[in-house]
């Protein structure tokens, strides 16, 4: 049952001027897997995704990604490589129609306007494909950016917080649109969020970190009761699922 | 009043043999060195003389000519000890200027007068120059005028047509070498009167010269009766003639007359090309005169007049020797900018040979107001000193030229006046 | 008011030829944030060698346009590849320092080169009269091939990968390297495209007026406000601007006087910055 890990971080370090925001950090991503990776902010989660994505180069340790070491490529042969990420703050292109928006990430292969099509569906959005992406809801937006990424077949989708600000009926679609994803075309997710009901709820595995660090590393029941994890989240007092519902 | 500049003489006299002696030493001192100054370096003190030039920016080509003008005549000075045309002056043939090398001190104002200011100060009081030359353009004589007055220091403007520079200033210290820009386009009024035009337009780049050339023009117009249709000033930073033009040709002239430098003159012939407009007669400011107006318009630049201060083929004492340097040391034909800048530094010249000295500025000015001469470039007299209009041009005159065709090369003709010409008018315009 | 349409038409080919060097201002500073002094000076070397595809080998303006804008096509790409690329991501003072260097550097070796002679072609002189409007023939060459090679750069920039990926790398560099999107690549071709554009700008001035090595820096001053009027970054919005600029210029030496109309263009930019601060084209991205 155990994969081979399609993604690694391998001792992976990164300062800014004196704050270490990715200290020697070190976890695997299974093919096939939904990985949650969670922690407190400025725990240095979306750093690590912008040095696995190459946003931001790291200063010391491995991206390992199907087992090449890719941390010496630029964040253009990543994405081609098969490694999609979407942003913290939805990035679409404004000034561009759906369909523009798509086929940026399919630079100069227009026999896929039927995948194209295909994905803005999956997400509801065919309908609007010859409109701006700005006139798009911000939850809209967070669609279109993952349809977008599929453009690319990335093997491994890198999600920073993707239930942030998405209403619970389009957050439904989301997450069954993840879930298919992965059942059907065998995709990867490693997912940052807040939203602890989603974590536990959706990923096979969680990475928690804090500091700078992975604190720990297991299923969300081991997580949830990991004493480690609740002093990174509230000093002692709390758990952190006892917001559990609640979530962002 | 301010500093008066006396440079304590250190004139120990260069003899024949002196300089005989030395010229062992001087051979190799220029082979090394490669300039003329050399030459002196052991002899005597150079004789610094500063100017500022615009040599980059709008007029940077005529300031560059103009350049090649002073370097020519600090050459001549330094290797013959004459400029052409004024050996026979008292202490001339001595290498140099009363036996001291001439060292040109040139500084770049950008063509903008308020650099000029800056540099001249510069040259006065930081660089301590001997003597001076004058700028190039109207604009920059006019702004930097005040500081020459002030320092007192007797210096001739080679490049500043404008009277009003010095028409009721009574300036002290500075004298005009080029022809007024009351006396441009010498004809146009009478041939045009002569053929039964009336109505004329001018129009003019606003900025010193070409206002006062169209002053001009304007009252000479009014004088000859003939009617002004449409008189209108555009501004410096144009690159498009064709609305102006336009308007030109709405107003029902028949005379079109004005501009202001090249730029002006091959935009205007180019905008009345371009809308198919036929007046009598097209005149136009400097442009015409450069040898660039008719390699850039070829055969759209025929019949176009204009005028210009001095021509290759004058007769002016040194001349033709002249213009034969200037292929020699440049190549190709000079234009008026160098002969005037030539023929200014020949006024400086003689006033200090005649006054024999190089520090008592008063005596060199009284000289170089009093002067009745002749350059390369063109006839010199100016107002006396105790007149409002001491130091304007007296005597210089300009002549009227045609682009012509002749055996298949276009060429400017004069045409104006009769004692000068070497070809018809064409009229009307074609 | 006399002839409107004669204004008008003037107006047009005068915007027509400032929207060339103006659109690739714009394309450069919305892909890599950089105001590039030098681009006026590509208009004039693109002029020079015009001028002197005409002068030695006796080739029509209309033959040398594209050698012309294929040589300061490569000139710009190299350029921005060795230099440029280095000041990408730095503070606009950085990129404006490099720029402003570059282009004291080549005009005034243009100058050394080339001399300060006022040169043109004298090609298409004669006037043609057309609905009462009277043009050389130049002009509405001109003016054609401007509105072609505009029109060409839009089809680019909307049609094809590399132009998707250049206005992608416009609106959106991190997201656009997300997409796979080689944007370094972008830049230089990008810039590229704006040398080559300016170069055809020039190749039109050196038939339409003359050329001199100092008129980059002219040209730059007009653009440069085109380009802040139709918005920074947006092509569409700089060839907006650089007709209205034309006409404005046009009617404005008409109708109220020479001296006034170069005034106008400013009035406009100052109406804009108070009502619309980030231009005529809103958004600060290369568009549509
Ligand atoms: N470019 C940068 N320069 C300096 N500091 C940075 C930079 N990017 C991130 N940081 C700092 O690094 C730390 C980690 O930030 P990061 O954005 O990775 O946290 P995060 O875990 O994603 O937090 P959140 O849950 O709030 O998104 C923070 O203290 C942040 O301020
Ligand atoms: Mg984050």
């Amino acid at each position: 049952m155990m994969q081979a890990p399609v993604f690694e971080a391998r001792a992976v370090t990164k300062s800014f001027a004196s704050l270490r925001a990715v200290d020697d950090c070190s976890f695997a991503v299974e093919k096939g897997a939904i990985v949650g990776l969670i922690g407190p902010n400025g725990a240095g989660k979306t750093t690590l995704f912008d040095i696995a994505s190459g946003a931001t180069r790291l200063d010391s340790g491995q991206i390992v990604f199907r087992g090449e070491d890719i941390s010496a490529l630029k964040p253009h042969q990543r994405a081609l490589k098969g490694l999609g990420r979407t942003f913290q703050l939805t990035r679409v292109f404004p000034k561009m129609t759906l369909m523009e928006n798509m086929f940026v990430a399919s630079p100069g292969d227009h026999r896929l306007h039927e995948r194209a099509r295909e994905y803005l569906e999956l997400v509801n959005l065919v309908d609007r494909r010859h409109e701006y992406a700005s006139d798009l809801s911000y939850g809209q937006q967070k669609l279109l950016e993952l349809a977008r990424i599929l453009m690319l077949d990335p093997e491994l989708i890198l999600l920073d917080e993707p239930a942030a600000g998405v209403n619970p009926t389009l957050l439904k679609s989301l997450l069954a649109f993840i879930h298919e994803l992965r059942d059907t075309w065998g995709k990867t997710f490693l997912i940052i969020e807040h939203n602890m009901n989603l974590v536990m709820g959706h990923c096979d595995k969680v990475v928690v970190m804090s500091a700078g660090s992975v604190i720990a590393e297991g299923s969300g029941e081991e997580i949830q009761a990991n004493e480690e994890v609740l002093e990174a989240y509230f000093g002692k007092s709390t758990h952190p699922l006892g917001r559990a519902g609640h979530g962002a | 009043m301010c500093s008066r500049k006396y440079v304590p003489s250190n004139d120990t006299g260069l003899t024949r043999r002196n300089f005989i002696k030395t010229t062992g030493v001087v051979a190799i001192g220029t082979a090394i060195a490669g300039h003329i100054p050399t030459i002196f370096a052991q002899q005597k003190k150079p004789l610094r003389i500063g100017a500022s030039i615009s040599l980059t920016g709008k007029y940077a080509r005529s300031g560059e000519e103009q350049h090649k003008g002073y370097m020519l005549w600090a050459k001549h000075v330094n290797e013959l000890g004459h400029s052409y045309g004024k050996a026979d002056l008292p202490n001339s043939g001595e290498p140099g200027l009363l036996g001291r090398p001439v060292e040109l001190i040139v500084l770049d104002d950008r063509s903008d007068p308020t650099t000029g200011v800056r540099l001249y100060n510069e040259l006065i009081h930081s660089r301590q120059v001997d003597l001076l030359l004058g700028p190039y353009s109207s604009a920059v004589t006019n702004a930097v005028a005040p500081i020459i007055e002030n320092a007192q220091i007797p210096t001739p403007n080679p490049m500043a047509s404008s009277t009003a520079i010095w028409e009721g200033r009574n300036l002290q210290w500075q004298v005009q070498v080029q022809p007024p820009g009351s006396r441009r386009l010498p004809g146009l009024t009478q041939v045009a009167m002569e053929h039964g035009d009336e109505k004329i337009a001018i129009i003019y780049e606003d900025s010193e010269f070409p206002r006062n050339a169209a002053k001009a023009l304007r009252a000479r117009a009014k004088e000859d009766g003939l009617q002004i249709v449409l008189d209108t000033a555009y501004p410096v930073k144009i690159t498009d003639w064709t609305p102006i033009v336009q308007q030109v040709m709405n107003s029902g002239a028949t005379v079109l007359a004005g501009g202001g430098y090249l730029p002006d003159a091959i935009g205007i012939t180019r905008a009345t090309r371009s809308l198919g407009y036929q007046p009598n007669i097209l005149s136009l400011l400097v442009g015409v005169a450069l040898p660039d107006y008719r390699d850039t318009l070829g055969k759209a630049a025929l019949t176009v007049t204009g005028d210009a201060d001095w021509t290759p083929n004058v007769n002016y004492p040194g001349a033709q020797k002249y213009v034969e340097a200037y292929r020699s040391e440049y190549g190709g034909v000079p234009e008026y900018h160098s002969a005037g800048g030539y023929g200014a530094a020949q006024i400086l010249e003689e006033a200090v040979r005649r006054a024999g000295t190089v520090d008592d500025f008063e005596k060199i000015r009284d000289i170089m107001f009093e002067l009745k001469t002749t350059t390369v470039f063109n006839l010199y007299e100016v107002a006396p000193l105790d007149s409002p209009d001491s130091g304007l041009q007296l005597a210089a005159n300009r002549v009227m030229l045609q682009v012509q065709e002749a055996d298949g090369k276009l060429e400017n003709a004069v045409v104006y006046p009769d004692e000068a010409a070497n070809a018809q008018w064409i009229y009307p315009f074609q | 008011m006399d002839h409107p349409l004669q204004l008008l038409a003037n107006g047009l080919v005068v915007g027509a030829i400032y929207s060339l060097v103006a659109v690739g201002l714009s394309l450069v500073f919305g892909v890599m944030r950089v105001i590039n002094i030098a681009h006026g000076d590509f208009a004039m070397l693109g002029a020079y060698v015009a001028f002197f595809a005409w002068d030695w080998l006796g080739l029509s303006p209309l033959v040398s346009l594209l050698p012309a804008m294929a040589i300061l096509f490569l000139f710009g790409a190299g350029l921005q590849r060795l230099v440029i690329e280095r000041v990408v991501g730095r503070p606009l003072l950085a990129s404006l320092m490099l720029t402003f260097g570059l282009s004291l550097i080549i005009w005034n070796s243009s100058q050394v080169a080339f001399t300060t002679k006022l040169r043109g072609i004298s090609y298409l002189t004669e006037p043609v009269t057309f609905l009462g409007v009277t043009m050389s023939q130049s002009y509405i060459v001109g003016f054609v091939l401007a509105l072609i090679l505009t029109g060409a750069l839009f089809a680019f920039l909307k049609f094809t990968a590399p132009g998707k990926a250049i206005r992608a790398t416009s609106q959106n560099q991190d997201v656009a390297l997300a997409c796979g999107i080689d944007v370094r690549r972008a830049r230089t071709l990008a810039f590229g495209i704006g040398a080559a554009l300016a170069a055809a700008a020039g190749t039109l001035i050196s038939m339409t007026g003359f050329i001199y090595p100092y008129m980059g820096f002219e040209y730059l001053a007009k653009t440069f406000t085109i380009v802040v009027l139709g918005g920074l970054g947006s092509v569409a919005g700089a060839l907006v601007a650089a007709f209205a600029y034309g006409l404005l210029e046009s009617f404005g030496t008409a109708m109220l006087s020479p001296r006034i109309a170069p005034a106008l263009p400013f009035v406009l930019l100052i109406a804009i910055m108070i009502f619309r601060p980030s231009g005529l084209f809103g958004t600060s991205v290369a568009d549509r």
